[in-house]
């Protein structure tokens, strides 16, 4: 055992609820990620825009959300579309969405096989032609499921989540594999065509596509180049929202200003920040999952005359540091001061304890 | 351990590539620790500070799930790209290392056996679409790396005809999932890449160069932002404040952490060393000599760095493995004024150091002194010498004639005077100097210099 877990165990966690500053790879996110009230409009029928500082919480707010919509089986479809490239080319962003669309369709009917039995031949021609959209196409897609034994391998091999806890794969899906493999793909379909697919097929009554990892290009730093690059996703807002389709950008906050975004009547903004007391209840839903909901608050775990130990940790941060990654990064370092001291209990001085040669910039 | 490497090697190889001995000795400091997370990091180390030793040390200890590949990005000198497709060519090269480490390192025929097509498919086109040559020659002129069975292997997958699966509008980040799937069919569960190496760039490119080259190569982040890669860069001191700039840095989710060495862990590091290549029982410097004498002085010369320590150090272990007898005192003091820190100069910049200690002076005629002394070892200088060059910028001294010349009665005192500045500088007793002789009536040197 890692003397890291070893100290977590005695503090009474099942895990690090500290472990990870990226929480794409956090797999306990959802248990106990705190959503500002102020963007609680990401969960919404309508098209979005989330605001927030590096490491304000974008991503891990979009995850939710993604799990959020899956939960509903498919009737609100979730759609993650993060670019993996930069291009200007103007149909650029609407060959990506139509990728998405069919690696999030694929893990569809890998979570539901036995849906796409029932479907008619014309649907499943359809469903055909979406599927060649995968990423490094559907013959590989298709080997990838016959080969699997599991759904998770199928969500690592794509990069996108199963809508079904299925323990296993099964005939079926070498069933669903034989039968995607021997139809006809239909003639070429427009990405409306596409949607309205979903809507026919999966019982889709709306599509919400998260749009997420915009600014990571170098071309993308300033704001005016980040809107110039979205705008033909902007321009079909209102036209997609009619037909029950939401746009959902997570987008930087440097960008709030920008009259491109703000004159958008569709879109409604919202900024995802922080204050101290927010800050403290990220740690506390974190020490309550992770300590299988015996106590929430490291003032469990402090000696007795320290009290509210996550508000003073969130008080210490700067103006500008006042961010979950930050937060994170403080417990983290100050309950690993603990366990290498042999500690089990946090003592007033490890509040204030930062180890100088450790820093994040950003996450 | 057995065949315990010499004193002589284990003090003086200072270079971690050479050190097979490595793990025996190896001093891990809290960083290594987060080094070995999952997290991808940028770890800043100045030269001779261990960088290398952490990275070959992190490879050692790796789990078998984890694949690590060693990443020298080349310097991007000339190029017309800019931003992403800058970055592109950069994670081409990436790439590349990848595949090239998994032929020669990752034990594929073995972990692999039969692959499904699918795998057997994906690796062949990497094979053909990411090896520096044809993929048929460079397989078989490794001939001498890789086993004959593992050989032909490797020829047998690339003679077989699969479907393509790589479609041409394939993006990079797809690639990787691709890649990961091999590796993935191979057992291995991650990737991890660690960037080492950038102590070439610097002195080839200027400031804006750099900055662009390394946006690129941080920019890579991007497309690498996968759950199961990790990137560890080690990145010289130096090239720090450029990393900052970029976005790369800025933007995306990576820990940084400096290496720094405290006199303790230093003195760990000696003290491993020791224990190797002597026994437990001898594993201290105070079995050698006076241990405070000599750990005192080496704070103030050996400073921070491992390599500095290391290397002040070998003498003293190989003199004791020689008489088998522990320093007195005075002793010890003797040996440190017979094994005195080297002095350099520092020319682009004017400086003065004795081991890794600046000596502090603003005085750019003492440091011409010592610029002519150093440069002129293979004789004396005269002090007439030191004069013409130090203070009148001449290269040799003018002939009595010259108007130029000058009686040496109006400048005799002044050198005299120099010459006792700069050793009240650099000598530790300006009464009996180590590092500035006088030879009467011959001349002054400059010993314990290296260049």
């Amino acid at each position: 055992m890692e003397p890291a877990i070893r100290g977590f165990s005695a503090f009474g966690f099942a895990f690090d609820p500290f472990e990870y500053l990226d929480s794409t790879k956090d797999a306990h996110l959802q248990e106990y990620l705190i959503i500002p009230k102020a963007v609680e409009i990401a969960l919404s029928d309508q098209p979005v825009a989330i605001l927030a500082q590096p490491g304000g919480g974008k991503s891990a707010l979009r995850i939710y959300t993604e799990n959020f919509y899956k939960e509903s089986r498919g009737i609100r479809f979730p759609v993650t579309y993060v670019p993996d490239d930069y291009s200007t080319e103007n149909v650029f962003h609407f060959k990506g969405i139509t990728k998405s669309l069919a690696s999030a369709a694929f893990m569809y009917l890998a979570s539901y096989p036995d849906l796409f039995f029932a479907l008619s031949p014309t649907d499943k021609q359809k469903l055909k032609r979406l599927l060649l959209e995968l990423p490094l196409g559907l013959d590989f897609n298709l080997q990838t499921l016959r080969d699997s034994r599991f759904l998770s391998d199928l969500e690592r091999t794509l990069g996108s989540p199963a809508f079904s806890n299925l323990p296993r794969l099964d005939r079926a899906h070498h069933q669903l594999a034989h039968e995607l493999e021997d139809e006809s793909p239909a003639q070429s379909q427009s990405l409306d065509d596409d949607f309205a697919l979903l809507n026919n097929v999966f019982g889709a009554r709306s599509i919400h596509i998260l749009v997420d990892g915009l600014d990571g290009f170098m071309e993308t730093q300033s704001p005016q180049a980040l809107l110039a690059w979205i705008e033909p996703l902007l321009n079909t807002l209102e036209t997609w929202e009619k037909k029950n389709i939401y746009l959902k950008f997570f987008l930087p906050m440097d960008i709030s200003d920008a009259p491109a975004l703000t004159n958008v009547r569709a879109l409604r903004a919202a900024a995802l920040t922080w204050d101290d007391h927010l800050l403290a209840e990220v740690v506390r839903r974190r020490v309550f999952v992770a300590s299988r909901r015996t106590f929430d608050s490291l003032d469990a775990i402090s000696a007795p005359d320290l009290r509210n130990v996550e508000l003073s940790l969130a008080r210490q941060l700067g103006e500008k540091e006042k961010l979950p990654r930050q937060i994170i990064l403080k417990c983290q370092d100050m309950l690993r001061n603990v366990i290498q001291s042999n500690r089990i209990e946090i003592l007033p001085e490890d509040l204030f304890f930062s180890r100088e040669s450790f820093y994040v910039t950003a996450i | 351990m057995k065949n315990a490497p010499s004193v002589e090697s284990l003090f003086t190889t200072l270079k971690a590539e050479n050190e097979p001995w490595l793990g025996s000795v190896f001093v891990s400091l809290p960083v290594f620790e987060r080094l070995q997370e999952e997290h991808s990091t940028i770890l800043y180390g100045g030269p001779g500070n261990g960088k290398t030793a952490m990275l070959l040390e992190l490879r050692r200890r790796q789990k078998e799930n984890i694949f690590t590949v060693v990443w020298k990005p080349e310097p991007i000198l000339e190029t017309p790209a800019t931003g992403t497709a800058l970055a592109q060519q950069a994670i081409q090269e990436a790439l590349q290392t990848c595949v090239e480490n998994l032929v020669l390192e990752g034990n594929l025929p073995q972990r692999l056996g039969e692959p499904s097509g699918n795998i057997a498919s994906a690796l062949q086109w990497f094979l053909k679409n990411h090896l520096p040559f044809e993929a048929g020659f460079y397989i078989q002129d490794q001939a001498n790396r890789l086993s004959q069975d593992d050989l032909q292997w490797y020829l047998k997958l690339l003679d077989q005809s699969f479907p393509p699966i790589v479609k041409e509008q394939a993006s990079l980040k797809d690639q990787l999932r691709l890649l990961l799937s091999v590796l993935r069919a191979a057992k291995y569960e991650r990737l991890w890449l660690m960037v080492d190496g950038l102590e070439r760039w610097a002195p080839r490119q200027t400031g804006e160069q750099i900055e662009a080259a390394l946006e690129a190569v941080l920019s890579t982040l991007v497309f690498f932002d996968l759950p199961d890669i990790a990137f560890k860069f080690f990145i010289p001191a130096p090239l720090k404040n450029i990393l900052h700039k970029t976005s790369g840095v800025e933007r995306h989710r990576f820990s940084e952490a400096d290496l720094t060495w405290s006199a303790e862990a230093l003195q760990w590091i000696l003290e491993k060393r020791l224990e190797c290549a002597l026994s437990p029982k001898k594993a201290s410097l105070d079995s050698l000599c006076d241990g405070n004498e000599f750990l005192d002085w080496l704070k103030v010369y050996g400073g921070t760095s491992p390599r500095a320590w290391l290397r002040f150090t070998a003498p003293l272990a190989t003199t004791y493995q020689k008489h088998g007898k522990r320093l007195t005192s005075a002793q010890t003091r003797e040996f440190i004024r017979e094994h005195p820190a080297p002095l350099r100069l520092r020319h682009e910049r004017g400086e003065v150091w004795l081991g890794e200690k600046r000596i502090v002076s603003n005085s750019a005629l003492e440091f011409r002194v010592l610029e002519y002394l150093a440069s002129h070892t293979e004789k004396l200088a005269s002090l007439e010498e030191l004069y013409y060059y130090a203070y009148r910028e001449l290269s040799a001294p003018p002939d009595k004639g010259d108007v130029a010349w000058t009686h040496p009665k109006t400048w005799r005192g002044a050198m005299d005077n120099v010459l006792m500045r700069i050793r009240q500088k650099i000598e530790p007793d300006p009464k009996n100097p180590l590092y500035l002789i006088t030879r009467h009536g011959k001349g002054v040197e400059l010993i314990h210099h290296e260049l």
